[in-house]
């Protein structure tokens, strides 16, 4: 056997960092006891209970997974107290999980119980011990006989309802013979011998080997023993993995495997229960400075904040989709960039990178939902091959250069389509730029506004589409590309974009001084601060983290410089549902 | 261990002139502080006993009594051509990032 595709994994940021926990759980093991019954099932506090087990104080705080029964309700529910060998759920609405078949996805229970009756029996019940940060239970005399599956701890730790649990074994032992890995805990024969999904050794005996069972996985160590590893090596196609919020510092994840076309891996992060809405800064945040991260293939991965300064950023692979995630490459390095992908789907993503491109693509791509902004260039192809690249309902808002670059290289066909292009006010940039030679690019119905051209050609471009854009607040709305008859020109109204722009301010550490100024509709850790020139700062973008009337603290020092002659623009509201009769 | 600086993304910042920012003898667990150019001073002059924990300090220079426990320290210089290089103490390259 090897770790089943249903494998579930829990990381939390809180969890033990080094202590290599099992991290992870198997639903779909087939050895979980089949004789659970309850009292009060159908109420926020349900009493489980087995002839086949009594309860103990260390089974608090597992979560039940109901597998099936007659009125049972499949799903997770955390073991809230143990009382005379039974246990009592917190089967409060919403604080379970269960997996929802048709989207394809664990959910928030929405009932309150674990079954629909009072009294159900014959339940099928596993328990899971990935959801707490410390390891259940901590091993260091694990032995094995000669590629047997058979493991053994003479301090029997284990417990009945270990089966279906992740098995960190952390070291190889006496003489070397374990084969460090996680393993699932197939089967129970006593408190001192488990059944392993495949052999711990190499085929000669572990001896005293040290493992742990349970316990989430915080990433942020290295090596071959380490909570990095938890991807890179014991990951297989089908597992979904669960980030509760917070922030990770991964060192350097190298993840070899990814999911299949029928076996996609899941990564979701999540604020409070799986599935929950998890937006904004509720979202786990891996930030993984200048070691970047290269996904693998196939994978479905929402709701995680990715930041980086490494040079090409996040990186997809072979039939990503990415949902709801934010890329932010905080280099000071000019040309990075947030995110690269070939073949990737983006929906409702945002993308920044203070001195690059925000978003690389390097193949045939789909953009849909999604905000680009404080970046030098907003979107950039490069190559495409025959495929094409479509960008719908997007939002370009405040890049200084280029908000849509087309790459000489790019063959396939690129539909621009319901995207709004917001450079500033006092107007920046190039909306679209599209170099010589190109044909197939089809640009309709987008809000093109504050640039200082709205969209530049060098020559006639093929087989090309400008149906029902407005054209709005730009120096030049268009250079060589030909608008039709559909496109209009009329104030499209946002309810809420400003600038605030200054010429003479100084700069202290952190913090730019504006004497006059008002800043007072900034937004901490919303807005951004665009270094347009000065003696002694580096020009581009940064975060403001703070403000006052006339000071505005930023995340990177931009330089100290006395002299005032600082020219800077912030964009604020972003607010850009038009209001005017478009 | 310190919540504020815990578990916290702090790449590129510094915090001299920060008088908001207290590092004096906190440990701090899993944060990012990671930097783009070796030796960053980017802690307030005369802090100490700081203790770090599973840390990113890459290109950060610790106050001198620190401690530093399981970090990521590299040495390394980030390129205006995207290849970066891990350096030595003269900042001379050794190998790609």
């Amino acid at each position: 056997m090897a770790l089943a595709a249903t494998n579930l994994y829990e990381l939390r940021n809180t969890a033990t960092a080094g202590n290599l926990n099992g991290g992870g759980f198997n639903p779909g093991n087939a050895n979980f006891f089949t004789d659970f019954t309850a009292t009060s099932a159908d109420t926020a506090a349900p009493v489980i209970s087995s002839a086949s087990y009594a309860f103990v104080a260390g089974d608090q705080d597992a979560y039940a997974y109901v597998k099936a029964g007659t009125n049972w309700r499949a799903g997770f529910y955390r073991i809230a107290s143990v009382s005379g060998g039974n246990a009592t759920l917190d089967a409060t609405l919403g604080t379970g999980m269960y997996f929802d078949a048709g989207m394809n996805r664990w959910l928030p229970t929405t009932w309150t119980g674990c079954a629909s009756t009072a009294s159900p029996t014959g339940g099928t019940l596993g328990f899971a011990f990935m959801f707490q940060d410390a390891a259940e239970a901590t091993m260091t005399d694990l032995a094995s006989v000669g590629a047997s599956t058979t493991l053994t701890s003479a301090a029997a730790p284990f417990r009945a309802i270990f089966v279906g649990n992740i098995l960190s074994l952390n070291t190889t032992g006496t003489g070397a013979f374990g084969v460090v890995g996680r393993y699932e805990i197939v089967s129970y024969t006593n408190a001192t011998t488990v059944v392993t999904d495949r052999t711990t050794n190499t085929g000669t005996a572990l001896v005293a080997g040290q493992g742990r069972i349970g316990g989430a996985v915080p990433l942020g160590t290295t090596g071959t023993l380490s909570d990095d590893s938890f991807f890179e090596r014991d990951g297989v196609a089908g597992n979904r993995y669960f980030f509760r919020s917070g922030t990770y510092t991964p060192f350097a994840l190298a993840i070899a495997v990814g999911g299949t076309v029928s076996a996609p891996q899941f990564w979701t992060g999540y604020k409070t229960v799986w599935g929950d809405v998890c937006n904004d800064s509720d979202r786990p945040v891996l930030a993984m400075a200048a070691n970047g991260l290269t996904a693998p293939v196939r994978v479905q991965i929402r709701n995680i904040i990715f930041t980086t300064t490494a040079a090409n950023g996040i990186t997809a692979a072979l039939g990503d989709i990415w949902e709801n995630c934010s890329f932010i490459n905080t280099s000071t390095t000019t040309g990075r960039a947030a995110f690269g992908t070939s073949t990737g789907s983006l929906i409702n993503c945002e993308f920044i990178s203070y001195r690059g491109s925000a978003l690389v693509l390097t193949g045939a791509s789909f953009i849909m939902g999604c905000i680009i902004r404080n970046s030098d260039i907003g979107v950039r192809t490069t190559t495409s091959g025959s495929g094409h690249v479509r960008i719908d309902d997007c939002i370009i808002e405040n890049c200084r250069s280029f908000g849509f670059q087309v790459g000489s290289a790019i063959t396939g066909a690129i539909y621009i389509n319901r995207c709004t292009f917001v450079g500033t006010l006092d107007t920046t940039g190039v909306a679209i730029d599209i170099p010589t030679g190109k044909s197939a690019i089809y640009i309709s119905e987008n809000i093109i506004w504050g640039w200082a051209t709205g969209i530049q050609a060098v020559d006639s471009v093929a087989n090309s589409l400008s149906y029902g854009n407005n054209f709005y607040n730009n120096d030049t709305d268009v250079t060589v590309w030909q608008k039709m008859k559909s496109d209009m020109a009329i104030d499209p109204a946002f309810t809420n974009e400003g600038q605030i722009t200054g010429a003479t301010a100084t700069t202290s550490g952190s913090v730019l001084t504006q004497s006059g100024a008002d800043f007072s509709t900034v937004t901490d850790n919303v807005d951004f601060c665009y270094l347009v020139s000065g003696t002694g700062i580096t020009v581009g973008f940064y975060k403001i983290t703070g403000h006052t009337t006339t000071t505005l603290t930023f995340d990177i020092a931009p330089g100290t410089s006395a002299t005032a002659d600082k020219v800077f623009s912030v964009v604020t509201g972003h607010n850009l549902m038009p209001t005017g009769a478009i | 261990m310190a919540q504020e600086y815990s578990h916290r993304d702090f790449t590129g910042w510094s915090f001299k002139n920060r008088p908001e920012y207290d590092f004096n003898v906190k440990v701090i667990r899993g944060s990012c502080f990671s930097q783009e150019m070796p030796d960053s001073d980017i802690f307030p002059d005369g802090v100490s006993g700081l203790e770090f924990y599973n840390c990113n300090l890459d290109n950060v220079k610790l106050p001198p009594d620190s401690i530093a426990v399981d970090c990521l320290q590299r040495r390394f210089m980030a390129q205006p051509d995207g290849f970066d290089w891990i350096v030595d103490e003269n900042n001379q390259p050794i190998e790609r990032l």
